[in-house]
């Protein structure tokens, strides 16, 4: 899958992430994300599809869940 | 042997417990947050379903804010070494076990600040209230004594904590699994079980459960598989308090624990504890040079007269009767009781004992005190 990557805080988050996007029909990915691409090193990421970014980012703000995006 | 010694750590666990951790090592316990593989990947997944179980237990809207711990001493000890960090007074109950006394002791000399304890036979806020000083900050409760089964309210302790601005550690060692705690109506800064005991999972096991807001200094600092080049141990929960490799295996055993008491019934096992307990009470009862010093919440305790709590405990032993003899390492309550020279045998129960098994026991010690 090339699909949008969003960074978390943490493997939890990242898992929890997946899981809720998974819960809403969004096919998701726990990927981790290499050094020297973040500011401190290897993050944990989710990737999904480019079509449900907006759909995904709802859910996550609803939830209060914080990311960031590593690749639209 | 008929095994009563649940309060120290419960034995049998249930199959599904021994089935899963087997599965774990066998086959999937990579290293979690650390690589990408399948067996790292899988690890970190079970160990976010274990925090989900527990959140399921106790009721809480985030498993986030489930640390997980070596043991309920560990889970102690980061709560209280991370709030008590300053002159202060701190109030605790005459029932807490030396995984409470011990760190607390250390950090309160450290900062030359003051420990009050209040009696647990009065009413909460009677006992609690008067001890309040200027510079009181934290109450620190067992939710039920290992020597006696005394349980403690946990919503009257965090009404309290709330009114006089108390941060609250709650030690929930001989609570959790054994009666039912709903933490969306009980604010706790801090709460800890041992996952070992009566959530049916390993030893090497515990919980910390913490409120986001709560400021708590970290205990151990390491490795957390991310953020590498950040010195500093990262600031969200739960991975800023689980530095290292966690222990899966046994975490993955404490999830299959807690299903196995959301599957049953938290009210069923409560029930069946309080059976057990009762009909102990009962048959103990009625041999006349036993003396009954607790018997609540799956635990006994009692003495044969001036007899030393090991000798008993030792016959018991020989007769195939496993419990547990001597201060049981809650050195204010035996003072209190004036038990302190030859201690206490203690008789505990887990959701597995039987009524058979306590008639056995009441044979043994009758046959005992003729």
């Amino acid at each position: 899958m090339r699909g949008t990557i969003i960074t978390l805080g943490s493997v939890t988050y990242a898992i929890k992430c997946k899981k809720l996007l998974n819960k809403h029909g969004i096919k998701s990915k726990l990927i981790k994300v290499d050094p020297g691409l973040n500011e401190n090193g290897c993050t944990y990421g989710v990737e999904f599809p480019k079509e449900s970014f907006y759909t995904a980012v709802m859910i996550l703000r609803q939830e209060n869940i914080s990311y960031k995006v590593y690749r639209d | 042997m008929n095994y009563f010694d649940n309060a120290a750590t419960t034995l049998p666990k249930p199959k599904s417990v021994v089935k899963e951790v087997s599965k774990c090592i066998r086959h999937y316990c990579g290293n979690p947050g650390r690589s990408t593989h399948i067996y790292a990947i899988k690890a970190s997944e079970e160990i976010y379903r274990a925090r989900e179980s527990v959140a399921e237990l106790l009721n809480l809207n985030s498993p986030e804010s489930v640390v997980f711990t070596q043991n309920a001493t560990h889970g102690l000890n980061i709560a209280i070494k991370g709030l008590v960090n300053d002159k202060i007074d701190v109030i605790i109950s005459d029932l807490e076990h030396n995984s409470v006394i011990r760190p607390l002791s250390k950090a309160v000399n450290k900062y030359n600040g003051s420990i009050s304890v209040y009696n647990s036979d009065f009413e909460l806020e009677k006992a609690i209230s008067p001890l309040i000083k200027e510079n009181t900050r934290v109450l620190i409760s067992t939710l039920s004594s290992n020597v006696t089964g005394k349980v403690m309210n946990p919503y009257l302790l965090s009404k309290i904590a709330q009114k006089h601005h108390l941060k609250l550690i709650l030690d929930a060692s001989q609570y959790a699994g054994h009666l039912p705690l709903d933490l969306s109506k009980c604010k706790c800064d801090c709460l800890i079980a041992p996952g070992h005991k009566a959530l049916f999972g390993l030893q090497g096991s515990g919980i910390l459960v913490m409120s986001a807001d709560t400021n708590v200094d970290t205990l151990i600092e390491g490795g957390g598989g991310y953020d590498t080049l950040n010195t500093d141990m990262p600031h969200l929960l739960p991975e800023r308090f689980e530095a290292g490799t966690p222990p899966t295996p046994s975490i993955v055993g404490l999830r299959c624990g807690i299903d196995y008491i959301l599957s049953t019934g938290q009210e069923n096992i409560s029930f069946k504890l309080d059976k057990l307990t009762k009909r102990a009470y009962e048959v103990l009862s009625a041999i006349n040079s036993i003396q009954i010093y607790g018997a609540e919440n799956g635990i006994v305790s009692f003495k044969i007269g001036n007899v030393p709590s090991s000798i008993t405990a030792d016959l018991l032993s020989k007769n195939g009767i496993a419990c547990r003899s001597g201060l049981h390492c809650s050195p204010l309550i035996h003072e209190k009781l004036g038990t302190v020279n030859g201690g206490l045998v203690r008789i505990s129960f887990s959701y597995f004992n039987t009524v058979k098994e306590i008639d056995k026991l009441y044979k043994v010690l009758k046959s005992e005190c003729k």
